[in-house]
């Protein structure tokens, strides 16, 4: 039943599971790695080939991250999780429109008061990231 | 920051554009009134995503903060139209009052189908 496999794949995942990389693991390596009930640490054999292997800094990281907190869960439900990603993009990006919008103006008030309301995207992006944080959110 | 006039008449007073805010010819280039504008629409659009999330959340810390955050993006919109109200960049035509007053005369008669005796 590849439905089962891949709902274990994501399951185990718990904090990484966002990254389409992981996604792209195969099944198998899936049911190499996943134990029921279990929290894994330590040593993997399939992972440690893969550190071998070359691999970019940041995808070095991503592996890392995904081992340290495999077969935890965050209290934040996949849903939950998916919002806010997409409020984070989008206070991002109205922060960066403020800031460009403001450095334009010709009247100093209306690019005061448009600074402002970038500043508050800041906030914004702050406050929901803390919700990201392992330490917080474990 | 100016206050809207809570007064009906100032409201409808104050379409006249303060001088030397906008470029006197108008070119495709941006200027302060359309980059005002677009800030009105993106604190729009986040304000609605917020609203969808803020019932579908079921983390209770989580909707609060998402409700939080709503208002002030609210609150933040309404600052940017204030703004825009007090430059003269947004023009209210008023209601004719034989209009309105007809309206209230039928939804007073809507009031004998009130669900709840008086």
């Amino acid at each position: 039943m590849p439905q089962n496999k891949h709902d274990q794949q994501h399951r185990m995942s718990g904090y990484g599971g966002w990254h389409p990389e992981h996604m792209q693991q195969s099944p198998y390596q899936a049911q190499m790695t996943y134990k029921m009930g279990e929290t894994q640490y330590g040593y993997h054999p399939h992972h440690q080939q893969q550190s071998q292997q070359p691999q970019s800094q940041q995808q070095q990281m991503k592996q890392q991250i995904r081992q340290q907190y495999q077969g935890q869960y965050a209290q934040l439900s996949t849903k939950d999780f998916n919002y806010l990603k997409d409020h984070l993009s989008w206070e991002l990006l109205a922060m960066k429109k403020c800031a460009h919008y403001a450095a334009e103006c010709q009247d100093p008030q209306t690019a005061q008061l448009i600074n402002q309301v970038g500043m508050m995207h800041e906030r914004h992006y702050n406050s929901l990231l803390q919700y990201f944080n392992p330490q917080s959110v474990q | 920051m100016q206050q809207l006039p809570t007064n009906t008449k100032e409201h409808i007073m104050m379409t006249q554009q303060k001088p030397g805010l906008l470029p006197k010819v108008k070119g495709p280039e941006m200027n302060d009134r359309d980059r005002l504008n677009d800030v009105l629409a993106t604190e729009k659009y986040l304000t609605h995503g917020y609203n969808i999330s803020c019932y579908e959340m079921s983390h209770r810390e989580l909707h609060d903060t998402v409700l939080r955050i709503l208002n002030e993006t609210h609150e933040a919109h309404r600052v940017c139209f204030e703004q825009m109200f007090n430059n003269g960049w947004y023009k209210l035509p008023q209601e004719e009052l034989s209009e309105v007053a007809l309206a209230y005369q039928q939804f007073q008669n809507y009031q004998g189908q009130f669900p709840y005796p008086q």
